[in-house]
Formats: C-alpha cells, sequence, structure tokens
C-alpha cells in the first residue's frame, strides 16, 4: 500500500480540480463573494460606522457560511452514494479515511480560495484607513477553521443520506444550532429558564463563542481545540457511517 | 451476527470519542495560551507593565474577588470576568512568581464576603436587587488597595489599571502635584445666593490624587513651594503679576509646570456669568520666552473639525495622530483628542530655549475672532481662508531659562483687587497653601528645565474629557478620548514614572477612514469661498428687492411703474437662480465623498464576482472547444 499522505495528496488534487470544472463551483464563489460583499457595506454598515476595521465583514462570517457551507458539503459522499461509485472508491487501495480526509481537504482548501478572493475588502480598509492588521489576520484564520468545522458536519450528513437535498438540510440545521447556543438573544433568553453555569456550558459549545476570539485578534488554544475537535468528531463519525455502509 | 458487533462497536465508538474531546476541551482549558495578534498587542501584558513587575522586590499578592456561583450575573459580565482572569494570569506568568494571584468567591454572609468588605472591594448592584462582586485588592509589604468594582466599558484599560495599582502599592514616595486655578477643580459647593451652581470634583484631579499627593494652590499665590514636583496651572484668570511672578521663580528656580492658557476658557463661567469664554495668559513669561498667544484669536480647522453638517464646529478640534510629534513619549501612541476651542502659539522661542511641538493644528486652518468661537455649521466658516500655517496648540520649551522679570518682585501697583474666586468657591482656604516669604529673586536657572505651554484649558474638563455612567450603583468614568491620557502622560514624564505613560495611552485607540476625512476638509475648504460669495450676493439681491418694494409702496395702494415692476421681476430670478447655486454647491460638498464610498461599495462588492464569473465562462467556453474538436 502506498504511504498515507501521497495518497491522501493525490485524491485531494483531484477532487479540487474537479470542482473547477463545474460551473457549480463558480456559482458558489459569485454568490459567497456577492452576499459577503453586499453584507459588509450595505448590511454590515462599514461606512456608517466609521471605523478603519473588517468587523463587519467578519460579524456576518458565520451566518453566510451556514448556508453556503453545507452547499459545498452536501455533495461530497451524497453524490457518490447515489452513483454507487463509493464502493469502487473503497475497492481500491485506499482506506476509507484517506478518502475521506482527502476529500475533506479538497473542500476545505476550495473554502479557503474562496475566503481569499475577499481580498479586495483588505486592500479597501488598508487604503481608507489605518486598521489593525493582526485582527484582520486573526479574523480570517478565525473563519477559516469556521468554515473547516462546518464543512465537517456536512461531510458527516452527506454521507448519512444518498439525497443532497436531506444532506444540506441536515448540515444547516446542526450548524444552525451550533451559532445559536452561543448566540446573544439565545443565550439571554434561556438564562431565564435555566440555571446559569448550565447556560454558559451549553454556550461553550457555540460556535460563536471560539470565534469571538479570532474576531477580537487573539489566537486562544482552547478555540483552536474546540474546532479541532468538532472536525475530528465528525470526520470520525463520517467514516463509522461510510464503513457501517460498506459492510452492509 | 458479526455485522452487528461491528456496528455496535462503531457507534460505542463513536460515543466515546465525543465524550473523550467533550472532557478534553474541558481539561486541557486549563492549559490554554494565547496569541495576541493585535497591533497594540491588546490583549497580553505590555512593555510598561513588565518593567512595573520587575521592580518588585517582594511578592505582589492580588485577590481576585468574583461572586462566580451568583445566579443572575449576566452573561456578558461572566464574559468579561473571564477575561479580567486571563489577564490576571498574564500578569502572573510575567511576574516569574512575584505575583500571586488568590481567588474568592463572596457568597453572602461568607468570610469572603467580610474580607472583600475589609479590603474595599464593594458590590455591585444589578436591576434584580442581587449584588455581585467583581473587584481586586492588592496587597504589598504593608500596603493595600483595592480597585473597587471591575467595569466592563473600561475593561480596555484594566491593563493600566491594574499595572497603576501595583506601581501605587509599591511606591513608597508620592510626588507632590500643585493644581493652581480660579476654576473650582476640586469641587465646590457653590454659592446660591451668587446662582454659582455646585461643582463635582474633576475626573482629572480624582485620577491625580490616586498616584500623587495633590495640593491645592491658591490662584493669588505670591510664591510657589519647593516640594511641589510638578505644577499645573489651569487658565489662571486675572493673574496678578505678582503671582506671575511666583510661577516665574518657580520655573527659573527648577520647577515643573505644565501651564493651560485660554483664548476662549468654555468651561470656565466665573459667579455672576452667564457663560464661559474667559481669557487668560502669562503677560510677562510668554513674552520673555519669544512667544505670543493672542488671546482674540481662536483656531479654526477644517481638517480637525468636530461634528457635521449644521452641527459643525470647526474651533472645536478633534485631533487623531497626524496633529500628535510622534517621536515624544507623550504624544507618540496617542489616540484621538478633543479640545474645545484653542489658541495658538506664535513667535520665534528666546535664544538658549528650545521648542518642541505636541500637538499642532493642521494647515487647512486660520486663526479667526474669538466671537466666533461658537458659532456652528456654515455660518462659522465664512471667509475661511487655509492660512497653511501649522498652528502650535501644545508646547514644551526646553533650556536654561531667565526670569522674565529683570527687576525682581514687581511693585504691587494700586490696581482694583481682582475677587479670587477660589475663595467665593467655598472651600479654597482650608487646603490653600499658607502664606510663606517670597524667596530671593533668581534671574537665571542653574539648569536646563522644561516648561509644557498649552493654549487650551478645556480639554481637561469632564465636559469634554470624560463620560460619567451609574452602572450597578458604581459611578464608572469612562474616558470619551485621550485627554486625560495627555494631561497625565505629561505629568508623569515630569514626575517621573515613564512605564505607566506607555501603558496608558496604549489602550484608546480610534481609527477613522482618514482618507474620506481628508478629501471632506478639502471639498469643504474649496467650495466654503464659493458658499460665501453666493450667499453675499443672495443677500444683497433679497435687500435690494425689499428696499425697492418698501420705496414704491409709501402709502397703500400705490402701483409700481412698469420699469420698477421688470427690477424687481429681474432681483427675482436673480434670487431664485443663486439659491439654486447654492444648492447645487452644497451638494458637492459631498459628492466626492459620497462617490468614493459609491464606487468602494461598487468595486467590493461586483468586482471579483464579475471576475469569477467571467473567469469560469471562459474556461467553460474552452473546455467545449476541445470537446467539439475531439
Amino acid at each position: 500500500m502506498m504511504g498515507t499522505w501521497p495518497v491522501i495528496n493525490t485524491i485531494a488534487k483531484r477532487e479540487l480540480s474537479a470542482y473547477f470544472e463545474s460551473p457549480v463551483a463558480y456559482v458558489f464563489l459569485v454568490v459567497f463573494l456577492l452576499l459577503a460583499g453586499f453584507f459588509t457595506f450595505s448590511l454590515g454598515g462599514f461606512f456608517e460606522l466609521g471605523e478603519a476595521s473588517l468587523n463587519s465583514f467578519f460579524t456576518w462570517m458565520p451566518w453566510l457560511f451556514l448556508f453556503l457551507v453545507p452547499a459545498v458539503g452536501m455533495r461530497l459522499w451524497s453524490e457518490e452514494r447515489r452513483l454507487g461509485t463509493i464502493e469502487l472508491l473503497l475497492t481500491m487501495p485506499v482506506t476509507t479515511w484517506q478518502a475521506i480526509i482527502a476529500k475533506f481537504l479538497a473542500s476545505w482548501a476550495f473554502l479557503a480560495i474562496a475566503l481569499a478572493l475577499t481580498f479586495p475588502v483588505v486592500i479597501t480598509v488598508n487604503w481608507l484607513g489605518d486598521p489593525d492588521n493582526g485582527v484582520i489576520i486573526a479574523g480570517y484564520v478565525g473563519s477559516w477553521l469556521l468554515a473547516g468545522t462546518f464543512l465537517s458536519i456536512a461531510c458527516l450528513t452527506s454521507a448519512l443520506t444518498r439525497n443532497q437535498v436531506i444532506a444540506f438540510i441536515l448540515s444547516l440545521m446542526l450548524c444552525l444550532l451550533l451559532i445559536l447556543v452561543g448566540f446573544a438573544p439565545v443565550t439571554t433568553m434561556l438564562s431565564r429558564f435555566a440555571d446559569i453555569w448550565l447556560v454558559d456550558t451549553i454556550a461553550s459549545f457555540s460556535v460563536l463563542t471560539h470565534f469571538e476570539g479570532f474576531q477580537k485578534g487573539v489566537l486562544d488554544t482552547r478555540d483552536l481545540l474546540f474546532f479541532f475537535s468538532v472536525m475530528a468528531f465528525s470526520l470520525f463519525t463520517t467514516g463509522v457511517v461510510l464503513r457501517s455502509h460498506r459492510a452492509g | 451476527m458479526k455485522r452487528y458487533e461491528t456496528l455496535i462497536y462503531s457507534t460505542v465508538g463513536v460515543v466515546a470519542l465525543l465524550i473523550i474531546l467533550v472532557l478534553a476541551n474541558f481539561v486541557l482549558a486549563a492549559f490554554k495560551q494565547r496569541v495576541d495578534f493585535t497591533e497594540g498587542g491588546l490583549y497580553t501584558v505590555s512593555q510598561g507593565t513588565r518593567s512595573i513587575i520587575e521592580k518588585l522586590d517582594a511578592p505582589v499578592k492580588i485577590r481576585f474577588y468574583y461572586t462566580q456561583s451568583e445566579q443572575n450575573v449576566p452573561l456578558p459580565i461572566k464574559g468579561f470576568a473571564r477575561r479580567v482572569e486571563d489577564l490576571l494570569g498574564a500578569f502572573k506568568s510575567a511576574s516569574g512568581g512575584k505575583v500571586v494571584i488568590e481567588k474568592l468567591d463572596p457568597q453572602p454572609d461568607s468570610d469572603a464576603e467580610d474580607s472583600a468588605t475589609l479590603e474595599g472591594v464593594e458590590a455591585q448592584v444589578m436591576q434584580s436587587g442581587d449584588k455581585f462582586y467583581l473587584g481586586l485588592s492588592i496587597s504589598y509589604a504593608d500596603q493595600k488597595l483595592a480597585l473597587p468594582a471591575l467595569s466592563m466599558d473600561r475593561e480596555q484599560l484594566l491593563e493600566y489599571d491594574l499595572a497603576r495599582a501595583i506601581a501605587r502599592a509599591t511606591r513608597t514616595d508620592k510626588p507632590v502635584i500643585g493644581v493652581m486655578s480660579p476654576m473650582p477643580l476640586f469641587g465646590s459647593r457653590g454659592i446660591p445666593q451668587m446662582g454659582v451652581p455646585p461643582a463635582d470634583k474633576q475626573v482629572l484631579v480624582s485620577e491625580l490624587e490616586r498616584d500623587f499627593t495633590v495640593r491645592r494652590v491658591a490662584a493669588d499665590a505670591t510664591s510657589i513651594d519647593d516640594s511641589i514636583k510638578v505644577l499645573l496651572v489651569v487658565n489662571p484668570r486675572g493673574m496678578s503679576d505678582e503671582t506671575e511672578y511666583a510661577l516665574d521663580q518657580y520655573v527659573v528656580r527648577g520647577g515643573k509646570m505644565i501651564a493651560m492658557l485660554d483664548p476662549y476658557a468654555y468651561f470656565d463661567v466665573p459667579p455672576g456669568a452667564q457663560q464661559g469664554g474667559t481669557t487668560s495668559t502669562f503677560d510677562h513669561m510668554l513674552k520673555a520666552w519669544g512667544l505670543t498667544m493672542d488671546t482674540t484669536k481662536v483656531v479654526q480647522d477644517m481638517k480637525f473639525l468636530s461634528g457635521a453638517g449644521a452641527r459643525q464646529m470647526s474651533t472645536v478640534l478633534s485631533f487623531n495622530s497626524e496633529a500628535f510629534n510622534k517621536d515624544d513619549v507623550s504624544t507618540s501612541k496617542l489616540g484621538f483628542t478633543m479640545f474645545p476651542i484653542v489658541g495658538a502659539f506664535t513667535g520665534t522661542p528666546a535664544a538658549g530655549l528650545k521648542q518642541t511641538v505636541l500637538i499642532r493644528s493642521s494647515t487647512f486652518s486660520q486663526l479667526t475672532d474669538s466671537s466666533n468661537a461658537v458659532t456652528q455649521g456654515e455660518a462659522s466658516v465664512r471667509g475661511f481662508k487655509p492660512s497653511g500655517t501649522e498652528y502650535p496648540i501644545a508646547i514644551r520649551l526646553s533650556g536654561k531659562f531667565k526670569s522674565a522679570f529683570p527687576d525682581g518682585v514687581p511693585v504691587a501697583k494700586d490696581k482694583p483687587a481682582a475677587k479670587p474666586p477660589a475663595k467665593a468657591a467655598g472651600k479654597a482656604d482650608a487646603k490653600a497653601e499658607p502664606v510663606k516669604p517670597i524667596p530671593a529673586h533668581v534671574a537665571e536657572g542653574k539648569d536646563e528645565n522644561s516648561v509644557v505651554l498649552i493654549a487650551d484649558s478645556d480639554f481637561i474638563n469632564d465636559g469634554a474629557a470624560v463620560n460619567i455612567q451609574e452602572i450597578f450603583g458604581q459611578r464608572i468614568v469612562v474616558p470619551a478620548n485621550s485627554n486625560l491620557s495627555f494631561a497625565q502622560a505629561l505629568i508623569e514624564q515630569f514626575a517621573g514614572d515613564p512605564a505607566l505613560i506607555e501603558l496608558r495611552t496604549r489602550a484608546i485607540a480610534a481609527r477613522p477612514f482618514t482618507v474620506i476625512r481628508e478629501m471632506e476638509a478639502q471639498a469643504a475648504q474649496a467650495y466654503v469661498g464659493k458658499l460665501k460669495e453666493l450667499e453675499d450676493s443672495l443677500q444683497k439681491t433679497q435687500e435690494r428687492l425689499q428696499s425697492l418694494q418698501k420705496s414704491s409702496m409709501p402709502g397703500a395702494g400705490t402701483i409700481l411703474t412698469a420699469e420698477q415692476q421688470k427690477e424687481v421681476e429681474a432681483f427675482r430670478k436673480n434670487a431664485a437662480e443663486t439659491r439654486r447655486e447654492l444648492k447645487l454647491v452644497r451638494r458637492d460638498l459631498r459628492a466626492d465623498s459620497e462617490a468614493l464610498q459609491f464606487w468602494t461599495k461598487v468595486v467590493n462588492i461586483g468586482l471579483l464576482p464579475l471576475l469569477v464569473a467571467l473567469f469560469g465562462i471562459g474556461l467553460g467556453m474552452q473546455r467545449r472547444r476541445k470537446v467539439v474538436t475531439i
């Protein structure tokens, strides 16, 4: 059997270039960039805030990813399941895990490209004033990790069903849950019914709570650990699901 | 069978992994590390703090009182308390063991609560009536101080507050700061009979009292005691020659003076007056130092003006980093400051003296009559012509100072005694300097000395520098800008603890859109002249119209001649035209800035999506062509 990394590398590269052969990827990029720009400048009040920062840009990231990342992830495994190509894939000298990681990395790289294409807004804000670029870098790192987290969940749901739409809805709901348990209006409401320590604990499961540090410009190992934990769990479970299908 | 076993095993595996990960997150939280990417290192302990901690000879014990188990503490406060703990941890690791942290939970009627009360940590009361504790006490040797109630509004200054408390607790002596002013900076009960309202103690004075021994100096003192390390002179209106002589000699003997003079002291409302706007200057000293501050003129600056539209005030100057001296410790890292109605220092320093400009206006500025000081909107900028000069607003003079009174003590002239408002304020006498014999005249300083001169006294006033809020029953003071930072930096520079200067000014940093601001300033400057022209012409036309109509109606029912009617028509048309032109000019004023914002939005929202779409289409077409040819 070939070494793990070269195998993953090969598959990932193939997946990534496959993205750009389909019009879907371009549609996704165009929609993502349009919405990101629109949210930042119109809804986010970029100029109205009067501050040279990308706060209005990063505030919208979780919500933007909520809808767009499941759309990227939904086809990862459900397509293969529907076409029946999973068996083909898994008969090759490739372990389930290698395939999962390869596909995940390819999609994560695609999301990284999408994020990178928002560079005009960074140039703009630096030209208009003197923003804190450290905060901006941290924000991008956090956004990329957030995207990876949502993507891993989308991987899981797409492995659970043949139907892409169901995969999409399922991952949307799970990601939404992860956002809401740390969303201020929700936590305030919950704290009326439940003990504070409980609400606190629940909020610590939220991506918003752990994205906050990045928005402020701080890389905290607790936040990194959280994001990687969710990714690890989702990808492991994806493996379990795929193996069970394979066995069955 | 095997199938089921595998399935169960895997499901169990999933659950097991979940539990492991959740536990790992909670356990490893204790070993957290942070990397601070912010430019100001806002979330790490700064160099200034480190240097203060390094000076510690003995351990400093910090007791962190936080009612963690209180049910009703709002979640944002909990987040804040976490960050406070993080910062304390950062202090601890930077200290190598010299800073010891103890965490306590003051539940009602517990020992911890008694300890909190004893150490001066106060409860904060929520709307529900419940109270919680979030404060610190710092002990070093036998000194103990408290930060009684930590507030989220002051979060950015938390490191400063903590480092300052440690510095204070470890300091053995407190330098003496003298404050001389006819204004009730120390607070006063007021004189209801004379219509003088009571005044709160100014925040600057309260802040200074935390680090220094602050002594009140009578506004009519005839000599300044040498035990005063730094003398703050604030708007010394109606100062007599004798008092100016006292200041002159203080400087020549090596005393450090920071003088805030003012051509229009907005916040100084003398007893019996309706509004502020007094003036103060140093008649003799400024001249001797080669400088002048015209007390009838204030600075108008179109780049640093405040407000917008009808509420715009070009005499209230909001300075950003472009106005500050980048090399001086007191100004190099200042955020933005607001100086209401300032004068300017002109002239060349006398031989032997060097001038360092700390704050200056932009070149889009001019000196205007002080009667124009509080006008708002367009009216205030009629006839504005940029001077092209960067007027010095705050300066430091260094060198060997010669006395401005070459003949020695000025002989008391028969002037009507200016009522020293210090006495009128009520509490003055108890704290004023006891009258001492005047020391011998000194003609010239032995060593180099420095004096700071600022052409404004309003910027340190509570009305310009801070916002005071009542939160949870505590009076929380939040700096509105870097004004107090600047004043305190100057004082500390003279009194000698440079480490704290770096800390304080780091905390407040506004980052505006400087490009847009400049654009608007330039546009305003270009159009202001045109506006004035048009408005003058409109006024003239309207006057002529009125006089025509009046002259043709000496009594009721007089009919205008055909010629007069024609004239009236012509004038009406002219007026309408001019009004239309005015509207266009006003619209053009904002046109550039709005165009910039529009095109920025268009480019940012649409450019890249367009490029990506084109690229995708291009690629698609290319591929199709390939397929076809095969």
